[in-house]
């Protein structure tokens, strides 16, 4: 009788869908204003190059989550962008955290003007703790592509080098700030920027390495 | 004899008749000539007499003194101690037959009637004594002697002469072989052959080694050597692996018991055979009895474990923090992160890896597939992953769209060892899954034990492997709610142990809308008690072959016990247990026999040829495997009696016991004189009835017929 339920069961639900088993990505959907939206074929591109170049069970395209959903706790990878301004209120802060501290990732993007915003926000999530720039070595530049100098250089922004900052919990990044590169510019499709093709395949070869991180540490 | 006496009234009767038969005769005669008269009244006259005698029968006593040898019994000890010691020059028991076939006692002996016999499975009759008869292995001096002494028939001896040198692999004390030979009333005098002084030998008596070490570990093997006659000679002993020397010690002279310590490292995980051996530099009895070895466990040094991810994914990020949390784990992690096989390191810095590079599977106490296809690990792997686990690792698999019928995996030798049942096709289902405890297994009640309650309550699992259901002899721990669908199961194969996991988002219960404090503690409470369960000491068996020593003599009847226990390691009595032996002699199985002592099981076989032989027990129970455990054994050439030293207290005693007397070979000549040699005599009395023989009978006849014929001849009526 056990053993008919279990087929039963079986039947009914065989193969019914993998998508239980895709991790997800989410777009963090803040407020303040900023364009939260931008880059829309971005992550499109990078999951695709992901689940192309590595062995990562992704989706077609990513899922808007707002910072107060109790529903941000599903995501696997959560990517942030935009040009202007970002605030959290406390409970979207503190959801954040808790997100984070619990085993989320979040990739913050400058894709230019982010950068003096994001710094006031992130102290609401994380007022205990600072960023800090990672260095070349971290396996989050190596974990597949090597990038033995750090981040690519996508667009030049004010010029300089791009820096790649992060809070880590016991021993994890947990929130990846890259800053003066704008990788989400890299990952559009080519005729949006113009990016030469060599620069695109850096930057999605850099966001992959974020993918796989993630969903390994 | 009185006048009452009815033989004498019959003899007057008789007379009177006859006096008046030869009257009447001679009425009817006597007008006949003289010589024909007197013929027929003789004639007539011998016949009444005769016809008296009949009728009175008298008998004739004649007494007769017969003199015959003295019968006596010679025993003859032909153990392998009196036909192969002494090891140079004459044997003891060409010594003995020397004594007994020439001088003084060989003619005393030929004055008797001899009954030869050799020792055997009790005795051998012989005519003579054979020049090299077979050594008689296992012998037993009081067993030789009771057979022949036991006479229930025939003439008993007036004696037994034993020739022998006292030993016996019994190593009775004196008065134990004595016992009892002095109720079968025969006196036995010994003739004693050979030296009491210890036999010249080099022997490893013991090797005492611990049972289990760690890789590198730094231990000792103690070795007791005895010199046995040779106290002034020094010894070297050496220390060997796979037949390669680790360490020569030189053991000064001075005393026959001398006490060795080997220092050794452990090596690699698995079983080690150390041997040593002992060589004198004088000359020897034996050295069958010169080399011991031990079989010593090396265990990982660290609680080491194998993780075979096949992918970057959320579930595996959340094992991968626990793993790297556990004290004194080691883990060697290989992430897939290329299809179809590229492997990298991920327990530390990310770098290049290879399933090659994890080196041998023994090394670790657990390996865990983790939503890895069959095809990703090649069927070599594959392979050595049942091998591992029927040998005594912990394999574990763990869910996802990899996994089980989905990975591949249903007809592979790995499908065999886990404790579901995984068929060809079997997919993903998908739809909200609860689960609840389940079963009394050993990680059941670990889980129960950390205060985790409704598991039902748990945020709602996406979906799980399908599989056919629980395995013989495996055990549910987690079930889906609906349709009782194993979530997490444990099972036993071979000597080792695994572990399935249906599922690949428990990560839900860390961090999802729905998890909070109780779930992510379920969640640890789950994946520690896994780990826990995986990496536990193999000294947790069910299942304990122990063979005493790992050394065995050809021919030695020896003893395999094993100890059964269930999952909470109490003594079963319930359960069916065989020893696989393969060795030399081929392969044999045995049913062991239960013995008084619960849980404990007993096989009594006898060594067979000189080799190394392997020895697994299995054990089961109602169809279901509990476990088995498995050792090596080498048989040596037997030693048998070439140690043994001549024991003439052990001639004195019987001797003593029975109202003989003992002499050392030497002394033979005496022997003759004590030996109760004497020819027997006995008087005998014959009665004899001349009248009841034929001549009698014949004689009756030939007068009747005389007197009968001449008569007629002569016409007298």
């Amino acid at each position: 009788m056990r053993k008919l339920a279990i087929i039963t069961i079986s039947l009914a639900f065989v193969l019914a869908s993998a998508a239980c088993a895709e991790e997800a990505v989410g777009r963090l959907k803040y407020g303040g204003g900023g364009d939260w939206y931008a880059n829309p074929t971005s992550l499109p591109n990078l999951l695709a190059f992901a689940r192309e170049h590595a062995n990562l069970d992704l989706p077609q395209r990513e899922v808007t989550v707002e910072p107060g959903s109790r529903d941000l706790h599903s995501f696997s990878f959560v990517h942030l962008t935009g040009h202007g301004r970002i605030s959290f209120t406390p409970a979207e802060a503190r959801n954040l955290r808790e997100y984070l501290l619990g085993g989320g990732f979040l990739h913050v993007d400058d894709n230019y003007g982010l950068d003096e915003s994001f710094r006031i926000a992130v102290r609401e999530v994380f007022p205990d703790r600072d960023l800090i720039e990672l260095p070349f070595s971290h396996p989050i530049y190596h974990c597949l592509f090597s990038f033995p100098g750090g981040l690519p250089k996508i667009h030049e922004h004010d010029g300089g080098p791009p820096h790649g900052y992060g809070i880590v919990h016991e021993g994890r990044v947990v929130l990846f700030y890259s800053h003066n590169t704008d990788l989400g510019d890299g990952w559009e499709s080519a005729e949006v920027h113009s990016n030469p093709e060599e620069v695109r395949r850096q930057a999605l070869r850099m966001g992959t390495n974020l993918l796989v991180y993630a969903l390994s540490r | 004899m009185n006048a009452s006496d009815p033989r004498i009234v019959l003899t007057v009767i008789a007379a009177v008749a006859a006096g008046a038969a030869l009257y009447l005769c001679w009425l009817r005669i006597r007008g006949m000539p003289r010589p024909r008269m007197a013929v027929l009244l003789g004639l007539r006259a011998l016949l009444l007499s005769l016809v008296l005698l009949a009728v009175l029968s008298p008998q004739i006593r004649r007494t007769f003194t017969a003199a015959r040898p003295a019968p006596l019994m010679v025993l003859v000890d032909t153990s392998q101690s009196m036909m192969e010691l002494p090891t140079e020059g004459t044997s003891r028991y060409d010594e003995a037959v020397a004594a007994l076939l020439q001088g003084p006692l060989a003619e005393a002996l030929r004055r008797c009637e001899v009954q030869w016999l050799l020792t055997r499975d009790g005795t051998e009759r012989v005519e003579a004594l054979p020049e090299t008869p077979e050594p008689h292995a296992n012998s037993n001096l009081q067993a030789a002697l009771s057979a022949p002494l036991r006479r229930e028939h025939g003439r008993p001896p007036v004696a037994c002469l034993l020739v022998s040198d006292g030993a016996d692999d019994t190593n009775r004390p004196p008065a134990r072989v004595a016992e009892a030979l002095g109720a079968y009333g025969a006196p036995v005098y010994c003739l004693g052959v050979g030296s009491s002084d210890p036999v010249a030998d080099v022997a490893i008596a013991g090797v005492v080694a611990p049972e289990t070490v760690s890789e590198g570990q730094r231990f000792e093997l103690r070795a007791l050597v005895r010199a046995a006659g040779l106290e002034q000679s020094p010894v070297t002993l050496i220390a060997r692996e796979d037949g390669r020397d680790l360490q020569t010690l030189t053991l000064e002279p001075g005393q026959a018991e001398r006490r060795a310590v080997v220092e050794l490292t452990a090596g690699a995980p698995g079983y080690h055979r150390y041997v040593l051996e002992a060589r004198a530099e004088a000359t020897e009895a034996t050295a069958a009895n010169n080399r011991r070895s031990v079989v010593v466990r090396v265990e990982p040094a660290e609680a080491r474990l194998v993780w075979i991810e096949g992918s970057p994914r959320r579930e595996y990020a959340f094992l991968r923090r626990l793993l790297l949390r556990v004290e004194e784990l080691e883990p060697a992690i290989l992430l897939r992160k290329r299809r179809p096989a590229e492997f990298w390191r991920d327990e530390g810095q990310p770098a290049a890896g290879s399933l090659s590079g994890v080196g041998e599977l023994r090394r670790y106490r657990a390996v865990v597939l983790s939503n890895i296809n069959a095809g990703a690990l090649g069927s070599a792997f594959v392979e050595q992953l049942a091998e591992y686990v029927a040998g005594g690792g912990a394999l574990a698999m763990l869910g996802g769209p990899d996994a089980f019928g989905a990975g591949g995996w249903a007809g592979t030798a790995v499908a065999e060892t886990l404790p579901v049942r995984i068929a060809p096709g079997e997919g993903l289902l998908a739809d909200g899954l609860s689960v609840t405890l389940s079963g009394d297994s050993e990680l059941a009640r670990a889980l129960r034990e950390s205060g985790i309650e409704q598991w039902e309550r748990l945020p709602l699992l996406q979906g799980m492997n399908a599989v056919g259901g629980i395995r013989g002899g495996g055990k549910v721990v987690l079930q889906s709610v609906a349709g009782a669908a194993p979530v997490v199961a444990v099972g036993r194969h071979g000597a080792g142990r695994s572990l399935a996991v249906t599922v690949d988002d428990t990560w839900r219960w860390q961090q999802s809308p729905s998890a909070d404090d109780h779930s992510r503690a379920a969640w640890e409470a789950l994946w520690t008690g896994v780990l826990g369960w995986l990496i536990a000491p193999r000294s947790e068996r069910q299942v304990v072959l122990d063979t005493g020593r790992d050394v065995w003599e050809s021919g030695q009847i020896a003893r395999a016990e094993i100890y059964v226990t269930d999952e909470e390691m109490r003594p079963l009595s319930d359960a069916t247990v065989r020893l696989e032996i393969d060795g030399p002699d081929g392969e044999q199985t045995h049913l062991a026999e239960a013995t008084a002592t619960p849980g404990a099981w007993m096989v009594t076989l006898q060594a067979g040829l000189p080799g190394e032989y392997r020895l697994r027990a299995i054990a089961e129970r109602g169809g279901e495997m509990l476990g088995e455990d498995a050792r090596s054994v080498e048989v040596v050439e037997a030693v048998g009696e070439l140690l043994h030293a001549a024991r003439p207290e052990v001639l004195e005693a019987i001797a003593e016991a029975t109202g003989g007397s003992y002499l050392p070979l030497e002394r033979a000549e005496e022997m003759a004189e004590l030996l109760p040699l004497e020819p027997l005599t006995q008087e005998r009395t014959v009665v004899l009835q001349p009248t009841r023989t034929i001549a009698f009978f014949v004689l009756l006849l030939l007068t009747a017929g005389a007197d009968w014929l001449l008569r007629r001849r002569w016409g007298v009526g």
